[in-house]
């Protein structure tokens, strides 16, 4: 492998990992507040306690996600220097203002959310937590306005000079449609785990008969919350496939397996195994006209197809290779007017001429079948984006099945909910999690070749390390997080199975004498 | 406007959280003698 | 304001931001190499744990804070720092990846092997980001192997091996020592009787020690490590031309600055001051001045590195012309005028409200009180 592939290997690896601990965070932020809320509402102190024994479970996890946090930052840095370098004026300035702004209102409330129960009011602890929670989100939002940007990249102008992108717009990259749909469909898509991951282990007490009123009351408190954040989701994520339709159009083709346009309205494949070789895809099951409307809302315009999109990207590439050429004489010295003019005219596709570099050296002199294949490049893999899509999707739905039966069930009072509906539950457990991961796995793999979209190659975007470098780092950091994850999992379930009797109040299930000891 | 929306949206969902805790409070957890405090 | 006026106050912001890791993430990283050191028992171990419990989150943010900033007002220097000192970064990373876990987990099980795994934990995952620190600092002020390719990719040149020469390690030390007694000073304000009689102690000793080595490096800057000087015009208001210029390598150069402005000569005077009068108030029980006296020191100590390199931040020991400074290597006018504007309006407020946790969580903390909350306590 090279460093090219290693760079990409540590960078999903950590983000992945960072990833299964996010979602968690910020779905049971409001969670939290929404239960303290009710406890300084109605003065019952098991929602106090229920407050204190699922923020234990929010530490055990914020833990993890703040150590696996603090390695995206360096990465940037450290294995992603030219990305760095040429787009910092734009990407870097949403990840500081997420520090100054939400990161360190978050790491400073958890301090006094976790120790201050004693040295505050009531109302204040409240808002504490409210203010966490809120921050939890403003985080979110600030790193997916930068994703946003790397998605669909607006609001800048690469500068010949300085031999990067600049900035001309903030306001168009804070308001990025991709960046806003992305960022209310991440954060339900956060909500959404944090119901499931209550919901799930409240079920859990409530099949083994174990602290009834405890788990009921976050049962209900869950189901409510999920049904709302499920319904969401689903909401946004069909508004994403409007936005993938509109500006990312590589994407869009490529999870549906749209190896050529067809005549609108497009229909959608449900099912059907994606064929590289002959670019079709078997034993398509598909529903006319339904992905028209999703990614187009008319019946009328078409979706593009693959091999057409590939047919543009050709022209763009060959312009490209123009700018790149014109650019390397500028730098080099040549800045005769003509040079200067004719660059403006191509350079909206210098991207596209930097995807030769990794064909060939020369760019000027590139030959028929590098430009061929930087073609064949241009989009990515359909399999992988075609499955993973099916696989949250499925996710999503069965999910929303399980929050508006649950809270058809908590709504009716039912006493002894039906044990199917907390096996569904309980064994739902894992879903959020399949489903965000896929999810970014659509959104970041369907940008390739781009590490930012049509502007920056990710072959280009690398640091210039040794291979040795990165596997010594990219191992470190497998062992090192995989130990890591083996230990909050395992402290996760002990928790999760001690329950509210872990806060040693006396007034729960299982606290003998042995258990108190033990924890 | 995607953010207006997640400001609605986040507020109705916790409200609704909170609304359908308070609700089954005042109702009463059926099957409960004695009312947790 | 002008472009000119923006890079300079982003370079002061940058070094504000530093300053503000190492005066508030700096005592809790202290703090925790001090575990094995200073506490004698699980109960002392767990007060000074929960000295910081509520703060080393919010404190370590300024880190985060300055590697965004870097990114934002810096791009080119985040984008060469970062990956020129690769190995050393990711050390870094690998020890800080220990912190948090180990604050969260380590009263999660009550288990003496447990525990003591994890004291370890924290004093590598807090000593070893302090002594990096530091030799990178020591590497800066002797320039750095790299170079920019024609679409200005960075190459790096050097091994990691050779980040650790002598005088970046001393630089490493002096890091490292004043933490650590940032640290002291802390537990003085935060413990009692015998654990605070302790930390006087031993501030009492590294304070005297940093405030030799800090002058002991002076000494060996001047004596056997060569400046750097821009010899071309640079202009202070246009773009970046971050390889268009001529640099010359010359003894003594990084005390120009001194030479120009003899005032600048009050830092690092303050820096061996704020040592001296930290020593002199730990002897004397005055804890507060302690603190103060020792906060006022560090911050020095990274202001006096930052004066004597300027305009530089990262100089190039083999391509000379293409070393970074902070006029050539900042981002465009409209982002550092963006971020300024940012950061004119969060800093303050970050400063309240991280002051009033202070507040709410005031006081000393001690055996007892440990014993009688321990399910909630770290």
């Amino acid at each position: 492998m090279d460093i090219v592939d290693l760079s990409r290997l540590q960078f999903a690896f950590t983000a992945m990992i960072h990833f299964l601990f996010v979602p968690l965070t910020l779905g049971m932020a409001f969670l939290l507040a929404i239960m303290e809320s009710v406890y300084v509402m109605t003065g019952k102190t098991i929602y106090r306690d229920m407050t204190k024994f699922w923020g234990k479970l929010f530490g055990i996890n914020f833990a993890l996600g703040v150590t696996t946090g603090i390695a995206m930052e360096f990465q940037f840095g450290t294995n992603w220097s030219y990305y760095s370098h040429y787009v910092g004026d734009i990407f870097g300035a949403p990840l500081a203002i997420e520090a100054l702004m939400a990161f360190f209102l978050e790491s400073t409330l958890v301090g006094l959310f976790f120790f201050g129960w004693d040295r505050l009011s009531k109302e204040k602890h409240l808002a504490v937590t409210w203010l966490m929670a809120l921050a939890t989100n403003l985080s979110a939002l600030w790193i997916l306005v930068a994703n946003g940007w790397m998605q669909h990249p607006i609001g800048s102008v690469f500068n010949i000079d300085t031999m990067r992108m600049e900035l001309t717009s903030f306001s168009e990259v804070i308001f990025n449609p991709v960046a806003q749909v992305k960022f209310v469909h991440t954060v339900s898509a956060g909500y959404v785990t944090g119901a499931v991951f209550v919901l799930a282990i409240s079920s859990w007490y409530l099949l083994k008969g174990r602290d009834l009123p405890f788990a009921r009351r976050s049962f209900a408190i869950a189901s409510a919350f999920g049904l709302a954040s499920a319904l969401s989701v689903i909401v946004l994520g069909d508004e994403s496939g409007y936005e993938l339709g509109d500006v990312q159009k590589v994407k869009l083709a490529a999870v549906e397996a749209e190896w050529h346009t067809h005549p609108a309205p497009a229909a959608f494949t449900v099912f059907g195994v994606p064929n590289e070789q002959t670019q079709t895809t078997d034993y398509a099951l598909k529903i006319p006209a339904v992905l028209g409307l999703i990614a187009t809302r008319s019946v009328t315009e078409e979706v593009a197809g693959l091999s057409e999109l590939k047919e543009k990207h050709l022209e763009r590439i060959i312009r490209g290779q123009e700018a790149y050429v014109l650019m390397t004489q500028y730098r080099a010295g040549d800045k005769s007017p003509a040079t200067i003019n004719r660059f403006n005219e191509v350079s909206a596709d210098l991207g596209y001429g930097m995807l030769l570099t990794a064909y060939t050296d020369d760019v000027a002199n590139a030959t028929a079948e590098h430009i061929a294949q930087a073609v064949e490049d241009s989009v990515p893999k359909v399999w992988p984006l075609f499955w993973s899509f099916r696989i949250m999707v499925a996710c999503g739905v069965s999910m929303l099945v399980l929050f508006a039966a649950a809270f058809w069930h908590s709504a009716k009072r039912t006493v002894d909910k039906p044990r199917w509906l907390l096996k569904f539950a309980l064994f739902s457990l894992p879903l959020p999690w399949i489903a965000c991961e896929a999810g970014w796995f659509v959104a970041e793999y369907g940008r390739q070749p781009w590490a930012i979209g049509e502007i920056l190659p990710t072959h280009l975007a690398v640091s210039q390390l040794s291979v040795n470098d990165i596997w010594f780092s990219l191992g470190a950091i497998v062992v090192l997080y995989t130990i890591f994850v083996i230990i909050e999992m395992w402290l996760m379930t002990k928790y999760a199975r001690l329950g509210p009797s872990s806060l040693h109040t006396g007034k729960y299930d299982l606290e003998s004498p042995a258990t108190v000891k033990e924890a | 406007m995607w953010y207006f929306a997640w400001i609605l949206g986040v507020l109705m969902a916790c409200s609704f959280g909170i609304i359908n805790a308070m609700w089954l409070e005042f109702k009463g957890y059926e099957g409960e003698d004695t009312q947790a405090d | 304001m002008d472009y000119e006026a923006l890079r300079f106050i982003w370079w002061l912001l940058i070094g504000v931001l530093l300053i503000g890791f190492v005066v508030t993430d700096g005592f809790d990283m202290g703090v925790a190499a001090l575990l094995k050191v200073l506490g004698t028992s699980n109960d002392e171990r767990r007060v000074m744990i929960n000295t910081i419990a509520p703060h080393w989150d919010g404190n370590q943010v300024w880190l985060i804070t300055a590697g965004g900033a870097l990114f934002a007002a810096w791009p080119t220097v985040y984008a060469a720092s970062f990956s020129g000192f690769y190995i050393a970064l990711m050390l870094t990373l690998f020890a800080l990846f220990l912190r948090p876990i180990g604050f969260e987990y380590r009263a999660k099980i009550d288990s003496e092997t447990w525990r003591s795994r994890w004291d370890w934990a924290l004093t590598a995952g807090s000593a070893i980001p302090a002594l990096i620190f530091g030799v990178a600092f020591g590497n800066l002020l002797q320039g750095v192997p790299f170079y920019f390719d024609d679409i200005l990719r960075l190459h790096y040149t050097g091994s990691f091996w050779a980040l650790l020469n002598p005088f970046a390690l001393l630089a490493g030390v002096l890091s490292l020592l004043m933490i650590v007694n940032h640290g002291a000073t802390y537990l003085q304000l935060k413990t009692e009787a015998e654990l605070k009689a302790r930390s006087e102690k031993l501030s009492v000793m590294l304070a005297l020690v940093c405030a030799v080595i800090f002058v002991l490096a002076g000494v060996w800057l001047y004596l056997a490590v060569d400046g750097y000087s821009v010899t071309s015009i640079i202009d202070t208001n246009g773009a970046n031309r971050t390889t268009d210029k001529t640099v010359l390598i010359s003894a003594g150069a990084w005390f120009s600055n001194y030479a120009k402005w003899p005032l600048l000569w009050l830092i690092p005077a303050l820096g061996v001051a704020g040592f001296l009068i930290c020593a002199l108030a730990s002897k004397t029980q005055r804890h507060i001045t302690a603190f103060i006296s020792s906060s006022l020191a560090i911050a020095m100590v990274v202001l006096t590195a930052g004066i004597s390199m300027f305009p530089f931040v990262m100089p190039s020991s083999t391509t000379p012309a293409h070393s970074l400074t902070m006029w050539d290597a900042t981002a465009s006018e409209t982002t550092l005028m963006i971020m300024f504007v940012v950061a004119c309006i969060f800093v303050p407020l970050i400063l309240a409200y991280t002051a009033w946790s202070y507040f709410v969580m005031r006081g000393r903390l001690n055996e007892q009180h440990i014993r009688d909350n321990s399910h909630s306590l770290y």
